[in-house]
């Protein structure tokens, strides 16, 4: 082969080598834009996954807190009634009870009572708060009554968390 | 045929210009600098040595040109070649180009295949047709002028034309005028004329001295002659009444017989307006260096193809290959940039896709969630759990027992009096009555402070000092 035509050979492979960067640099350009998009989608779904991590691992805290309890069951209610409210008629009636998370379960018990003292009523409602677990009200209906003022006939619904 | 391609000289900043004639050569080295051609006359030789006389210009010159930063050009003898300009009946130049070679053929007194030939000009009339300036030689006219320019020492890259360079070299040095121009190089043993109108070359001519007998005046008539033949035709072809004469070349130094002539022209062609170039003894080896420089203006180089000087191929080849390494260097850098782009991207998915598909299997407590759907899967296993963790949070949340205790404290103090409370998560509903409607305001106030959208209605009143009320709401979202 001579020297020219050599030299021509290697502009040639150049050219073809100059052409195939150049098209590969076009093919990259084109899809750069999807490859992107689908990235940033990627990144955003990530980004929205890890925000349910973080509250998800709220919850996850607020359950451990329930599980590291001494005990996994709230004091019952009647006890409680006759204990600190002495005298006061009360009806203790269960009401539904619906799956919670693990093991835990979620109770509602309804209370009734007949001309409660309010005071003793808030009193009671409190007691039954600071128990652990923790008895919480949810609902409460309470009526006066013509007998005596600041009593009144009281229906309170407390719902806790128990294994 | 010469391609433009096979014409053009390495793009040096230096070129030596060699003029040769029988009984004087010059030299001249041209520069290119910041401010321009920088000129150097570095040999001039007359009489019958001329080649001793040239010894230190051809080392100088060879030395430079095989170190690859110059260039010799020297000329083909117009006596030797021609100049025609042609026209092809085409408004096309490329479809021109390929039937001028037949219309030159026409003009040759010898076969095309003969020569060394080319059309360093061409341009597109008005009138739809291609004009195009030929310049042709015999091969062996070629042949043998590289051998004389050998026989000095000298092995020129270039073999310019005479006419051409005596041309452009002219407008260069004494811009163009109105009117025609005809450049005269007297040599000691011949004549060049080129003439022209403005800028644009017309024809050339040449005349030895060969034969000439007699004395001074009577060689000086009968050049005078020869000289107004040529003049006449070209002015009565052109209608021109006028002209300028410039002298050039070796003899042109001369005065006295630059006078001499111009007072013979003068007699017979009155309207002739005489000058001289600037050392005109050295005016075509400028030409020659100077135009291998620029390359700009008809540029031309009779050692073309076969006749090619061995240094020039070695340039072309030299080119080719810078050009291909460059081409595949840069072909190679994209390729590296776009495989490089390309990982990078690829390694950021994948990082991408392993993040997503382990945060959602950590968040599911799913062994594996398929590709693509881990927010979907997640999403969903997110809202079952939710259900079942919200006790968990509540519990955390104030109850209503707040709301409730603030409601019968509001009662105590402000002598309200409630016949009915009732609370849930989302709805409250309080009757009663109270003293002034003020109170009332109180407890609503308070309620919306605690975050409820409470509407408090008056009822009629049961005695004159109490007001009946009622209060509904709702938990604010």
């Amino acid at each position: 082969m001579s020297a020219p035509k050599t030299s021509r050979t290697w502009l040639a492979t150049g050219f073809i080598v100059l052409l195939i960067g150049a098209g590969w640099t076009v093919h990259s350009l084109r899809h750069y834009s999807p490859h992107r998009l689908h990235l940033d989608r990627k990144l955003a779904d990530l980004q929205r996954i890890a925000s349910y991590q973080e509250s998800h691992e709220e919850k996850r805290d607020a359950v451990r807190a329930f599980d590291a309890l001494p005990a996994q069951r709230p004091p019952e209610l009647a006890p409680l009634l006759r204990e600190h409210l002495p005298g006061i008629r009360a009806e203790v009636r269960r009401r539904e009870t619906a799956a919670a998370w693990g093991d835990w379960q979620v109770h509602r018990m309804e209370v009734s009572l007949d001309d409660v003292p309010l005071e003793r009523l808030g009193f009671f409602i409190s007691l039954a708060e600071t128990q652990r677990p923790p008895w919480r009200l949810i609902e409460s209906n309470i009526r006066a009554t013509d007998q005596r003022p600041g009593h009144a006939r009281a229906t309170v619904v407390f719902e806790a968390l128990s294994k | 045929m010469h391609k433009r391609s096979d014409i053009h000289l390495p793009p040096v900043r230096i070129a030596y210009g060699f003029d040769l004639s029988d009984g004087h050569a010059a030299v001249v080295r041209a520069r290119l600098t910041r401010g321009g051609v920088h000129t150097e006359t570095i040999a001039e030789a007359r009489g019958e040595n001329l080649k001793d006389a040239l010894t230190s210009a051809a080392q100088s010159a060879h030395a430079e040109v095989a170190l690859n930063r110059a260039v010799l050009s020297a000329a083909m003898p117009a006596k030797d070649s021609m100049v025609r300009w042609l026209e092809a009946p085409f408004p096309s130049v490329s479809k021109a180009r390929k039937v001028l070679p037949s219309l030159l053929d026409i003009e040759l007194p010898f076969p095309l295949e003969s020569c060394v030939f080319g059309f360093p000009h061409m341009e597109k009339t008005g009138e739809g047709r291609v004009r195009a300036l030929a310049v042709a030689a015999r091969r062996e006219h070629v042949e043998g002028r590289v051998a004389a320019c050998a026989e000095m020492n000298m092995d020129p890259q270039c073999l310019d034309h005479e006419g051409l360079a005596l041309w452009t070299q002219s407008l260069a040095e004494i811009p163009p005028s109105a009117g025609r121009r005809a450049v005269c190089y007297l040599g000691p043993d011949r004549t060049v004329w080129v003439l022209g109108d403005r800028d644009r070359i017309e024809s050339t001519h040449a005349s030895t001295m060969d034969g000439a007998t007699g004395d001074a005046e009577t060689r000086h008539r009968e050049w005078r002659d020869r000289a107004l033949r040529i003049l006449r035709t070209q002015m009565a072809s052109a209608g021109a009444t006028d002209m300028q004469w410039i002298w050039t070349g070796p003899a042109a130094a001369d005065t006295e017989r630059v006078r001499a002539l111009e007072s013979l022209l003068s007699e017979a062609q009155p309207n002739l307006r005489f000058g001289v170039h600037t050392d005109p003894s050295t005016f075509l080896a400028r030409a020659l260096a100077q135009r291998a420089l620029a390359q700009e203006i008809l540029p031309w180089n009779f050692r073309a193809d076969t006749l090619a000087h061995p240094v020039m191929q070695q340039w072309r080849d030299g080119a080719i290959r810078r050009a291909a390494w460059t081409a595949l260097a840069a072909g190679l850098i994209l390729c590296i940039v776009n495989f490089t782009f390309g990982a990078i991207l690829q390694a950021t998915q994948r990082q991408a896709d392993r993040a997503l598909a382990e945060t959602a299997r950590t968040l599911t407590g799913l062994p594996s969630v398929p590709r693509g759907q881990e927010r979907m899967v997640a999403e969903r296993v997110i809202d079952e759990q939710s259900t079942q963790l919200a006790p968990f949070l509540d519990a955390f949340q104030p109850g209503q027992t707040r709301t409730l205790r603030g409601i019968l404290r509001t009662a105590a103090a402000g002598g309200l009096h409630y016949e009915s409370v009732s609370l849930r998560r989302d709805q409250l509903l309080i009757q009663g009555t109270a003293g002034d409607w003020d109170a009332c305001e109180l407890l609503a106030d308070q309620l919306r402070d605690e975050g409820w959208d409470v509407h408090l209605d008056r009822q009629d009143a049961v005695a004159e000092e109490h007001v009946r009320f009622r209060l509904t709401g709702g938990r604010r979202s």
